[in-house]
């Protein structure tokens, strides 16, 4: 399990969607993970898929404490 | 005592800033997921979004509801075991889903994870080291 390389600059448009990348390249993209995954099965490749983060988000990111309630 | 090899992984760059996040898959029953996760020492648990579990055909509201608390306040999430792999070494973690979790990242937190490696971040170099654990250290 490489990680599949692809630079921010190819990504950034696809902010807040979903992507499939396979072979360096963006296989897919779509706003709900379900049509994102159709489009990879159809397709017979092995694709990483992941959001793409919002660019202007600061990521200061704390999840320390789980409550019960 | 040496370590043994680590698996070793680049930043990644995300709007000019580098973040530790690697390929991990998700796996339930035989339906599996790629995708990549920011490794996160500050989170107890992993989590994730909720249509993943989805596309898993994991029924996660059947999960342990908790309410993890964050610096922006506390989402409602519910936990299930799943297995995840990394680099081909598969470890079944307790990991959360939620619908309310609106972070465009998937979280790698450390159940599960840092019992089964040494975690080291190496922000100067941009690198993320993890140490595989002996069978005999974690359990």
């Amino acid at each position: 399990m490489n990680k599949i390389s692809i630079s921010w600059n190819k990504l950034k448009k696809y902010s807040g969607l979903w992507v499939a990348i396979a072979e360096e390249e963006i296989l897919a993209s779509g706003r709900s993970l379900e049509e994102v995954m159709k489009k990879v099965e159809a397709s017979g490749k092995k694709a990483e898929v992941f959001q793409v983060p919002l660019g202007e988000e600061a990521y200061i990111l704390v999840l320390a404490f789980a409550f019960d309630f | 005592m040496s370590l043994p090899l680590p698996l070793i992984f680049d930043y990644e760059e995300i709007a000019g800033k580098f973040y530790p996040v690697i390929p991990i898959e998700l796996k339930v029953n035989e339906k599996r997921f790629l995708t990549r996760a920011y490794v996160d020492s500050g989170a107890t648990f992993s989590i994730f979004n909720a249509e993943i579990a989805d596309y898993l055909g994991l029924d996660y509201r059947k999960g342990d509801k908790i309410y993890p608390a964050g610096i922006g306040g506390h989402i409602c999430a519910y936990i299930k075991d799943i297995f995840i792999s990394i680099h081909n070494i598969e470890i079944c973690c307790e990991v959360l889903f939620s619908d309310e979790f609106t972070v465009k990242f998937n979280l790698l937190g450390r159940a599960g994870i840092f019992d089964r490696f040494r975690v080291c971040f190496d922000d100067s170099e941009k690198k993320l080291y993890l140490y595989e654990k002996a069978y005999s250290d974690f359990r």
